[in-house]
């Protein structure tokens, strides 16, 4: 396929220093089920190709639908007008360096493809979900979905760069809720990741069917988690948002060097902070890791033609590297990762997470447990919000069980813990063992001007931290 | 570009009734056009961080056969052939998929609800010029931010012949200017006609407020304050009445801030009047499926429910009068009416407490007790006295709208402030929201 893109390129007669051309095929599958019944059903095509050109150290970019030789050529023609011009006023000067040459291919390992199943079939597992969780006396609302993405992406260039990412991935989510007077509760269950139709277990879907629904009614029957400072189990279902807003976004090297400052925000980590700030304790280490087969943002090389690896973060709760791309990193001088990466073929790459991964501890959740006198463990997020530096976070969870005496009691509802970044990662006290690991992620990671949203995927365990401020609903 | 308009309005005509014509005797269908030829201007320390161009056009098609549904979106090329292959093998796919499906007993049938035409031209700059005009008068200032410019477009056609057109040409400049001691202010200039004096007058405003700054900045503990949220604080708490909000789907699935009002356990202050309000200007007042809705539907009125939003859809599942909501049954153009408290006596009226310009990052922390948590963020101020004392470091705060719209509200500002929606997730949007600043007492600020 990249032969055709190939053959665009070297049909174009262009102006600039170098041009690449990102070509982008997107199939997503989109079902929801209701109470037992389709919500929607869809499908989305979307295809088109990202003229990316190098004029005077100035990158332009024009993304077109027309991915003719004509509608290419016109896009090319714009790029470079956009790039001529904005040289005047450019903030780096970029070279040929930073598009190196590179050549390769990646493709999800998938054991079932997602034409195995029809719409209708994907349809009747929904509605046999749902039905499993209406059948439950005092739920009120149930719902199930499965998303099945498709993403091919072939990139050329005028300095040889030819390579072709072939992503499949999957989100499934399903949810039951449960009311009575004036009150209710909902509990979720949900997971992603790079994969085929494999994921369908009928026998797993129902379990979880179950589960969230006798939550949710045991949810209703519950107090309020109490106000206090205590400790604090946070399941991987949480430690995913935890992972993701306090870790992963501030040390992005694009936010670092103020390109987000409008929108997203700035950062608390400074360039000086790498290889001496102390995130958390010896037993924190967090890896950027692209190369986790199921993982939901696995890839070989990023939309800048950087080969991806696995880097350390953090290493011994010591700030190591950041996040950016080639460019960022030459801004910033300092060593990052492969993660020079855009949404679509409509939108210009920026620094993203990718996978961001906490390395597993050696502790069970059984150890934690019973190492605590007073605490709470939390399940699953619900509620997110974190500043534009990254510090005050405040996350709300659906589900709790209260630790006494170093045995999980009473459920609790509408748990929430607030912190501050530094200070919440260095009270953190036992990292789960590889038992308690989830890979997870999120589909919806909002962040550039114009905006964008990225899947990220986080490998995490659970972890125990001491002296939390939590507190319940109204 | 007055052709422009024409051509594209033309092509989705033809390609629309190419699509149209492949509906069969029992099955009905409704297209829905989404285009936009923008440029962005990406800044960074008034320097182009990245400069892009998008041309793009979605078509959803929605298919409806037998008492089933399913959707089918995308990307359309302007190039007849291609787009007509495209399209034929999008409907191809629907007919051979939709008849295996389940029934959808809430599904909503096309019926021909008018046809409209809506054309708003600007006059707009080039790319070229913008960046001279943006970033010249910037020099060395330390700002951040980014253009978008160009025109935006919708349609919808559907089987029973609903045809209806919406065109705009417009621009913004979206930016925030930085200080050494990395305070920040929040500056907004768009419209459909540049007029540099007012860009200039923005970039001068957000200099003098940014001055104010210098000032040393106050340590403020946890606790209950009287504050001021200026109009662009409130517009974010209005817009979290979209989600889980004002929604008759939400309210009946037990999932929204709204069900406590809707069940008559809470009003808010009879001073808040709140409504969807298409007079504004700033988007269609078609939805998704073409529906139009009247231009002003009340949904809270001197403290009480009058409405909820009802997309069709859900007036099928539930009984209640769908009043043009779309599916997800968002406020499109929300408005707040405004009170009595001058602009001029803000700082007198606050006496002593917060004047908070922006806040950042809400979320619903227990949503149906219509509580929001979330960070202030820019120009944000301590006042003792009707002065302002220094800028504060960013708090956190967790309170609900059933207070600081409720019992807590002081007073609505005279003046409005107009935000056009500038979200540019997957392409640009429409819609904005119109809303005055507020004055209550007892916010609290958890951290």
């Amino acid at each position: 396929m990249t032969q055709d893109l190939s053959k665009v390129l070297k049909s174009l007669n262009q102006k600039a220093d170098w041009v690449g051309l990102r070509k982008v095929t997107s199939k997503k599958k989109t079902f929801t089920v209701r109470n037992g019944y389709p919500e929607y059903c869809g499908t989305l095509y979307d295809q088109g190709v990202m003229v990316e050109v190098l004029y005077q150290g100035q990158f332009g970019y024009c993304a077109t639908a027309d991915i003719g030789l004509e509608g290419v050529r016109l896009a090319t023609e714009k790029a470079v007008d956009l790039a001529r011009k904005a040289s005047e006023y450019r903030l780096f000067p970029f070279s040929l360096k930073h598009r190196p040459k590179v050549v390769g291919e990646y493709a999800t390992p998938v054991k079932q493809a997602f034409d195995s199943f029809s719409d209708a079939d994907i349809t009747d597992f929904l509605c046999l979900t749902s039905d499993k969780i209406n059948k439950h006396n005092g739920i009120d609302n149930s719902m199930a979905n499965i998303m099945l993405v498709d993403n091919s992406i072939e990139f050329v260039s005028t300095n040889g760069s030819l390579f072709q990412t072939q992503i499949n991935q999957i989100s499934y989510q399903m949810s039951a809720t449960a009311a009575e007077n004036g009150s209710s509760q909902s509990r979720t269950w949900s997971g992603n990741g790079q994969m085929g139709l494999e994921f369908m277990d009928r026998d797993l879907f129902e379990r979880k069917a179950n589960q969230i629904s006798e939550q949710a009614l045991e949810l209703l029957k519950a107090p309020n988690c109490p106000e206090q400072t205590m400790d604090l189990i946070v399941d991987p279902d949480q430690m995913v948002l935890q992972v993701h807003e306090s870790i992963g976004h501030p040390l992005e090297y694009d936010r670092i060097l103020g390109d987000e400052r409008n929108y997203a925000g700035w950062s608390f980590i400074k360039p000086e902070d790498f290889g001496k700030l102390r995130y958390g304790p010896d037993i924190l280490n967090v890896t950027f890791d692209p190369t986790v087969p199921s993982e939901l943002a696995s890839y070989k090389i990023d939309d800048g033609g950087s080969l991806a690896t696995k880097e350390y973060l953090i290493k011994s709760g010591i700030l190591q590297r950041g996040l950016g791309g080639l460019e960022s990193q030459e801004r910033i001088s300092l060593p990052g990762v492969s993660n020079f990466r855009s949404c679509s073929w409509n939108r210009a790459p920026i620094d993203r997470m990718a996978n961001i991964n906490v390395e597993p501890g050696v502790s069970s959740v059984e150890d934690m447990i019973s190492s605590v006198e007073k605490g709470v463990f939390m399940h699953t997020n619900k509620s997110w919000s974190i500043d534009d530096y990254r510090n005050k976070f405040q996350f709300g969870c659906e589900y709790a069980q209260l630790i006494e005496n170093g045995k999980l009691t009473k459920v609790v509802k509408n748990p929430s813990y607030r912190g501050i970044t530094i200070p919440f990662w260095n009270n953190l006290k036992m990292v789960g063992d590889r038992n308690t690991m989830e890979i997870n992620g999120s589909f919806y990671c909002g962040k550039g001007e114009p905006n964008q949203v990225i899947q990220v995927g986080h490998a995490v365990p659970a972890c125990l931290f001491k002296n939390i401020e939590v507190f319940g609903g109204a | 570009m007055k052709q422009y308009v024409e051509n594209i309005k033309s092509y989705i005509q033809n390609i629309g009734q190419f699509a149209i014509e492949r509906c069969g005797p029992e099955e009905q269908m409704g297209l829905e056009f989404k285009g936009e030829s923008s440029s962005f201007i990406r800044f960074n320390r008034s320097k182009v961080r990245q400069v892009t161009h998008v041309e793009q056009c979605h078509l959803s098609i929605t298919f409806l056969q037998g008492g089933r549904t399913s959707h089918y979106n995308l990307s359309i090329t302007f190039d007849e052939v291609s787009d007509r292959a495209k399209i034929q093998s999008a409907i191809s796919s629907l007919k051979k998929e939709t008849k295996l499906l389940p029934e959808d007993p809430h599904q909503v049938l096309f019926e021909n609800s008018s046809v409209s035409e809506n054309v708003n031209q600007g006059q707009l700059k080039n790319v070229d010029e913008l960046m001279d005009l943006v970033l010249k008068p910037l020099g060395e200032l330390d700002v951040a931010g980014y253009v978008s410019n160009g025109p935006i477009y919708r349609a919808s056609i559907n089987s029973e012949g609903q045809n209806h057109f919406y065109y705009g040409e417009n621009f913004f400049v979206d930016f925030s200017l930085f200080d050494s001691k990395q305070n920040a202010v929040k500056g907004f200039y768009g419209g459909n006609e540049w007029n540099q004096t007012k860009y200039l007058e923005e970039v001068n405003r957000c200099k003098e407020f940014l001055a104010k700054m210098s000032m040393e900045k106050k340590d403020v503990p946890r606790g209950k304050y009287r504050a001021y949220f200026a109009p662009a604080a409130v517009n974010d708490f209005v817009s979290m009445f979209g989600w889980h909000g004002i929604s008759l789907k939400a309210i009946k699935h037990n999932r929204s801030a709204f069900c406590k009002i809707y069940n008559n356990e809470r009003q808010l202050s009879p001073k808040f009047n709140f409504s969807e309000n298409f007079a504004l200007g700033l988007g269609p007042q078609f939805n998704s499926r073409g529906e139009v809705s009247d231009e002003k539907i009340e949904l809270i009125k001197d403290g009480k429910l009058e409405n909820v939003l009802v997309s069709s859809r859900s007036s099928k599942e539930f009984g209640e009068k769908t009043n043009g909501a779309d599916t997800h049954e968002s406020p499109r153009s929300p408005y707040v009416a405004a009170g009595k408290l001058k602009e001029e006596d803000i700082l007198k009226e606050i006496g002593t407490g917060l004047y908070i310009s922006n806040i950042h990052y809400l979320n619903w922390s227990d949503v149906l007790s219509g509580r929001l948590t979330g960070m202030t963020r820019y120009a944000c101020f301590w006042v003792e006295n009707g002065e302002i004392v220094g800028p504060i470091k960013d708090l956190r705060f967790d309170e609900s709208f059933y207070n600081f719209f409720g019992d807590q509200l002081v007073d609505l500002t005279e003046e409005t402030e107009t935000f056009p929606n500038i979200s540019t997730y997957g392409q640009r949007s429409v819609g904005g929201a119109c809303v005055p600043g507020i004055l209550v007492n007892n916010f609290t600020f958890t951290l």
